[in-house]
């Protein structure tokens, strides 16, 4: 049983999906600094792992969040690791999604970016109303004071202030991801586990599948 | 019972015990004089070889999380009821207040982790990891996001630096801010990820992934260091229940 979880767990963490998984977690620090060089009113801290999620699949997004929120504790932001969770759901929602074919077209990758920030909001809403007291260093602190003075409970103005606002953050990461990988060459996507998969529409998988074995027809004759 | 022969996890069994007893403190601050005590030995570590680095690194960050997770179990969720804004407000600010106070406690233990981690090489900090059996994909993943991280934000200020020569304008209107943030990212996640492919290559070309045969076993000094460790932990968070 042990071999067979140690070799379905290198089954899952090729090289090429290890690699990829630090890019992930610098995308995730890194962009918060453009972000600040360009003053645009959103987070977009979770690229890297979506990006990841799309080139190699569910399992190695879901490391690249968790080592994100554990390296931004260790240089950062020390109430980062309270949102492993949210990490875990991001990384395993994109990757199943993209897995299922949700990155082949934009308006359906749109949605599932909508739909993305409605779960984080749910995930996020008990770490952030019972251990923070609704109190973050985002401007959706206001909408739930506001939501507590018409008579809410304090879970639920969380809840309706995140589903407010992340959907907006996450249906703009998801598309900035689909600008960024559609742009990528296609021998380069190749290189990662599920990068032709993911990305390629069902007709042009289908010509490389048979340009490659004509190209192994040739080859063996 | 010589400290020096106990299997690595035992010691850190130990160790995490002795910071457990600091859930016997009802005062943060006897916790955190009590926690800051542990700096010493870190700074010792920082000045002495790779075992006694890879010892104190198998213990601060684990014990730290142990600790973490207690308080967040014992420690309970603040009062719900909010009719007027200033309560909500003063609501928050005591949850955030507690949050705080238990990520202070994390804060001053890992403290010594960051420390620790900011003066070792990482080629140093690598070799203790592997040295404590911690796979070497992990190992090489851990470190990487250390020094990819920093050569990300150099990179972001060198793209964007050289997009600005060529017009870029971050103060226009917001639709057009967002439109510019792709001619700098492109750029940039292309780097990363050719860097990527190649790191892959010399990875495997070093096995990174094969698994190394271990031949650690547990002994009755090592049973007895944990059964201890186990008492103190037990009498430790039980007190905090009772007294």
């Amino acid at each position: 049983m042990a071999n067979r979880l140690s070799e379905w767990t290198r089954n899952q963490f090729p090289a090429s999906a290890l690699t990829l998984v630090p890019v992930g977690v610098a995308l995730n620090l890194g962009i918060g600094t453009l972000v600040q060089i360009i003053k645009l009113p959103v987070f977009l801290d979770s690229i890297g792992t979506v990006l990841v999620a799309v080139l190699a699949g569910p399992l190695p997004a879901i490391v690249t969040g968790l080592v994100t929120v554990f390296v931004a504790g260790f240089l950062t932001n020390p109430f980062l690791p309270w949102f492993a969770g949210t990490a875990i759901a991001i990384g395993w929602f994109s990757g199943f999604t993209a897995n299922r074919g949700g990155f082949r077209r934009v308006w359906v990758w749109a949605g599932c970016g909508i739909m993305m920030g409605v779960i984080s909001a749910i995930v996020s809403a008990p770490v952030i109303s019972y251990l923070f007291g609704g109190v973050t260093a985002s401007g959706s602190s206001l909408v739930v004071a506001y939501l507590l003075a018409t008579g809410q409970t304090l879970l639920r103005s969380v809840v309706l202030a995140g589903v407010a606002c992340d959907p907006v953050d996450k249906l703009l990461t998801f598309l900035i991801v689909w600008f960024l990988i559609k742009g990528l060459p296609r021998s380069l996507r190749a290189r990662f586990p599920r990068g032709l998969q993911n990305t390629m529409a069902g007709g042009d998988r289908q010509a490389v599948a048979t340009m490659s074995g004509d190209a192994g027809a040739h080859f063996h004759s | 019972m010589p400290i020096s022969t106990l299997n690595p996890r035992s010691k850190m069994v130990l160790w995490a015990s002795i910071m457990a007893a600091g859930l016997i403190f009802r005062s943060d601050w006897s916790l955190i004089a009590y926690a800051l005590l542990i700096v010493p030995i870190v700074v010792l570590a920082t000045r002495t070889g790779r075992r006694f680095l890879s010892f104190v690194s198998t213990v601060v960050a684990p014990t730290a999380l142990m600790l973490f997770g207690v308080y967040a179990l014992l420690v309970p969720p603040p009062p719900g009821s909010a009719e007027i804004v200033l309560h909500g407000v003063r609501l928050s600010a005591w949850g955030f207040g507690i949050a705080s106070v238990i990520t202070a406690r994390l804060l001053v233990i890992t403290a010594a982790t960051i420390g620790f981690v900011s003066s070792q090489p990482l080629t140093e900090l690598a070799g203790a990891l592997q040295v404590m059996k911690v796979p070497k994909a992990l190992v090489a993943v851990f470190v990487s996001s250390f020094s990819i991280h920093r050569l990300a934000i150099r990179q972001v200020r060198q793209i964007a630096d050289a997009q600005r020569s060529r017009g870029l304008n971050p103060r226009g209107l917001l639709l057009g801010r967002i439109r510019m943030y792709i001619p700098i990212l492109r750029p940039l996640v292309f780097m990363m990820l050719l860097s990527a492919v190649e790191r892959s290559s010399l990875w495997e070309s070093r096995g990174y992934l094969d698994h190394l045969a271990t031949t650690d076993r547990l002994r009755s000094h090592d049973v007895v260091a944990i059964a201890l460790a186990a008492t103190v932990v037990f009498c430790a968070v039980g007190s905090r229940w009772i007294l």
